[in-house]
């Protein structure tokens, strides 16, 4: 048994760098990605791939997510409001859609670890406390994009 | 104690160990220790008696102390993995589960405790060939298809689950570890009254489990009539919860271009809708555990 | 009291001045030991206890008075508990002191010995019936109606169709005297009484454990009329569904055959039954035939509260004490806790004495100070029962339960 096994009895929580810990917890995802916006999904996304030793794995559904993120800031507040919004409607609709963009992203990474959401969930783990990580990604989600449109007026400049 | 009585001794400890009689256990071991102060497996029983009452610092020591005169003892080798393992110190309990493993291969309670230390630790993958190969030795070993059985969840969810269910069920059916699974499974399929009902004959069985009442009070929680209007959020989760914002904000947004006052109405009662749903279920949670 | 020697005074005259000073109690209480002072001593230590009882000296300590005192069980546990504190250091006398108890021959003889001995207590044996248990009159009431009466009147229950056989599953918090009214059962029915005690059901399980139980049984049915008592029953019959071992199955299949033969063929034979934890019993043992009528037995009421303190107190120096007050106040007590919380106004006084050096009686604030500390030891079965109720209320053994605790709520 131990020879035709051999492969599996070797330790792997040997490392704690390399050992998976509970993800922040579906609402502290959900309602950061619709407060934040996409850029503040995908942060929370990218602490919860931390969290859980997988960034390599995510790294292309985390890549093509920041496609969508940057397209949604290009078009909502960046230089392709113009050719998406009319003047009327602007500014509400612009918002509405960097959140509904935000819980789109968010309902996405959360699909993305939904096995370790299962696994913690029916295990009873401790989650971290969502709040700072939270509100940090949110201020990110707010942050970079006007910093971002900032550098670009800039150059243009 | 002289060499026949000892092993009559120790097995009646072991019962009543088996049954949580931990004063009572404590109080034979007590009374054999005084005339055998150094007989290891006394200790060892203490220790674990100080395991089952929670006192996780005096099982180790417990422990420890019966490893240093015997450090091949299978049962104090266990006992320290079970505190590792309650004390979330995974690296250390897999170490200690794997020396196990290597010196009685054929054992499937080892592997089913492995499989739940890997779970605990997110690797189902890993928990899932571990309970397999101890299925291997014991086709039927309650513990590792409990552990499959958790992995199907993780992976397929519960509707896929059911005939792993009916199975672990028609060979365990008095076991209160699978009735627990069951309604872990049948509230994942968002049948909370089934659930509810199935987790009171829990409750009955094992009042003094604080496990089996907080699993009762979070189903009586979904399942009261106050919390009906949420309904969709309870049933299907976080995924309704975003439904309903996109196709309150799209409507909202909508009904503005055409009677922005119904807009506004329409928005302050989502509101409040909002405020009930953040608002009064963690008070009646509240109202409902006191 | 002899006058302490000038080392003691100057200690005891340390510890009024520094009354939490651990160091200093520790010194004094050692030093009445060694003036063979084991009672003083033994309250120092246990106040000791209570200041610090992580700490491995005072119940080190205690142990050592105790066994003085010739109190070597409670010695022993004493001693155990403090070799899983913090700081202790193993005391060759007081192992030295230990080592002569030994292990208590509990052999799976012994019951069949005692069974073929026909140590079956005679009705004069026991000790009076309901007459003996102060207070609880509703529940004698209802004892008296639904088990004495059934048992001895068999024919007038005949005559009204009324189902008089099956055994009584008696359950509540321990300490409460289900063991007690077991025995007064007894006595009432005019029966002799078969006691099975928890260290006789550890014997059950060992050796050809369906023989003794057989045996338990059929020295029943040869000494008819006659009640047989299963004391602390869930750990005869635990729960097949929790049980870890197959031993613990085999032995509840036997019980419940036999529960049966008697039921069909003994009318003679009463099987009482008392348990803590009647949802560790298994579901099996319930059912009609068997322990289908199951008797909750609560925590004393105020009356009978008040009337334990009477006995307790009886030849006690005390004050004028409001016993009224205090039973009205002790909600919850069980028998034992009453014990506790006479034993414990019993230190307040004795360490006042020896503080103020004059002797008192107990006073009113004695035990309004042990109030002040001890938490019923019920309250933790209470809460636990309320879970039961609460989600499982629709068992019928668990109705009077459920009223206790409407009424208490």
């Amino acid at each position: 048994m131990a020879d035709t096994h051999e492969e599996l009895l070797q330790p792997s929580l040997g490392n704690a760098a390399l050992v998976a810990r509970a993800p922040y917890s579906v609402p502290t995802v959900i309602l950061t990605g619709v407060i934040g916006g996409p850029i503040a999904a995908i942060a929370i996304v990218l602490l919860n791939s931390q969290r859980l030793r997988r960034l390599r794995r995510d790294m292309l559904p985390l890549g093509a997510m920041a496609l969508i993120a940057v397209a949604t800031v290009w078009m909502t507040i960046g230089p392709g409001q113009e050719l998406w919004f009319s003047q009327g409607d602007s500014e509400r609709l612009a918002s509405i859609v960097v959140r509904a963009s935000g819980l789109l992203l968010a309902v996405l990474g959360v699909y993305l670890h939904s096995h370790q959401e299962r696994t913690a969930a029916l295990m009873g783990l401790t989650r971290p406390n969502g709040w700072l990580a939270g509100i940090a990604c949110i201020l990110v989600g707010w942050s970079v994009p006007l910093l971002g449109i900032a550098l670009l007026a800039a150059g243009l400049e | 104690m002289n060499a026949p009585d000892d092993l009559e001794f120790l097995q009646r400890i072991d019962t009543l160990l088996g049954m949580r009689r931990t004063s009572a256990a404590r109080q034979m071991i007590a009374e054999a220790l005084a005339a055998n102060p150094d007989h290891p497996e006394l200790w060892l029983q203490a220790a674990w008696a100080d395991y089952i009452d929670g006192e996780e610092a005096a099982a180790l020591r417990g422990a420890e102390s019966v490893l240093q005169q015997a450090p091949d003892n299978a049962s104090a080798r266990l006992l320290r993995f079970e505190i590792l393992f309650r004390r979330g110190e995974a690296a250390s309990a897999e170490r200690v589960i794997l020396d196990l493993l290597r010196d009685d291969p054929n054992n499937p309670w080892y592997f089913s405790r492995y499989a739940f230390l890997l779970l605990q630790n997110l690797d189902f993958g890993k928990a899932r060939a571990i309970a397999m190969a101890g299925l291997e030795l014991e086709p039927e070993h309650e513990s590792c298809m409990i552990v499959l059985t958790i992995c199907d969840f993780i992976e397929v969810g519960a509707g896929v689950t059911q005939a792993t269910l009916q199975s672990l069920l028609a060979k365990n059916p008095d076991s209160i570890a699978v009735l627990s699974l069951v309604v872990v499974a049948l509230e994942q399929a968002g049948r909370n009254r089934q659930a509810f009902r199935l987790a009171c004959e829990l409750v009955l069985a094992q009042p003094d489990d604080p496990d089996a009442v907080e699993m009762v009070q979070a189903l009586e929680l979904k399942t009261h009539w106050s919390l009906a209007p949420l309904w969709p959020v309870l049933r299907y989760g976080w995924i309704a919860s975003a439904v309903i914002w996109v196709v309150a904000t799209m409507i909202f947004f909508q009904l503005s271009k055409v009677s922005p006052e119904l807009s506004l109405g329409g928005a302050a009662i989502f509101g409040i809708y909002v405020a009930y749903s953040w608002i009064w279920p963690p008070l009646l949670a509240r109202r409902l555990r006191q | 009291m002899d006058e302490p020697d000038g080392d003691v005074a100057a200690m005891r005259q340390a510890l009024i001045d520094r009354p939490f000073d651990c160091a200093v109690r520790a010194r004094y209480a050692w030093a009445l030991l060694e003036r063979d002072e084991a009672e003083s001593a033994l309250v120092q230590f246990r106040l000791l206890i209570e200041q610090h009882p992580e700490q491995a000296r005072g119940h080190a300590g205690a142990a050592r008075a105790l066994l003085c005192l010739e109190r070597r069980e409670e010695a022993v546990a004493s001693y155990m508990t403090a070799k899983s504190k913090a700081g202790f250091a193993a005391d060759e006398a007081l192992e030295a002191l230990a080592a002569p108890i030994t292990v208590k021959r509990t052999g799976h003889l012994r019951l069949v010995d005692r069974l073929a001995e026909g140590t079956v207590h005679p009705p004069a044996d026991i000790p009076p019936g309901f007459a003996g248990i102060v207070g609880m009159e509703e529940l004698k009431k209802t004892i008296k109606i639904k088990i004495v009466a059934p048992f001895v009147n068999p024919g007038l229950f005949r005559k009204f169709r009324k189902q008089a056989g099956g055994g009584i599953l008696l359950y509540g918090p321990p300490g409460c005297g289900k063991t007690m009214i077991a025995r007064a059962v007894a006595h009432e029915c005019s029966a002799g009484f078969i006691p099975v005690g928890v260290a006789d059901i550890l014997n059950l399980w060992l050796g050809e454990s369906e023989r003794n139980l057989a045996a338990l049984f059929e020295r029943a049915r040869t000494n008819t009329p006659c009640v047989i008592f299963f004391d602390e029953l869930d750990a005869l019959a635990f729960s097949r569904a929790k049980a870890t071992s197959e031993h613990t199955r085999t032995i509840v299949n036997e019980f419940l055959t036999q529960l049966d033969g008697v039921s069909r063929d003994a009318p003679g034979v009463l099987v009482l039954a008392a348990t803590n934890m009647p949802w560790d019993v298994d579901p099996a043992m319930k059912r009609p035939g068997r322990l289908a009528r199951q008797m909750f037995i609560p925590p004393p009421d105020a009356e009978a509260r008040r009337r334990m303190l009477e006995l307790r107190l009886e030849g006690l120096p005390c004050g004028a004490l409001d016993l009224g007050a205090i039973a009205a106040h002790a909600v919850d007590f069980s028998g034992a806790d009453m014990d506790g919380l006479v034993d414990y106004a019993k230190e307040q006084a004795l360490a006042d004495c020896i503080a103020q050096g004059k002797e008192r009686g107990l006073q009113q604030h004695d035990f309004e100070a042990a109030l002040r500390i001890l938490e019923p030891s019920t309250r933790a079965w209470l809460r636990t029962a309320r879970n039961l109720v609460r989600y499982g209320g629709r068992d019928p053994g668990y109705r009077e339960l459920a009223a206790y605790l409407r009424h208490r709520e």
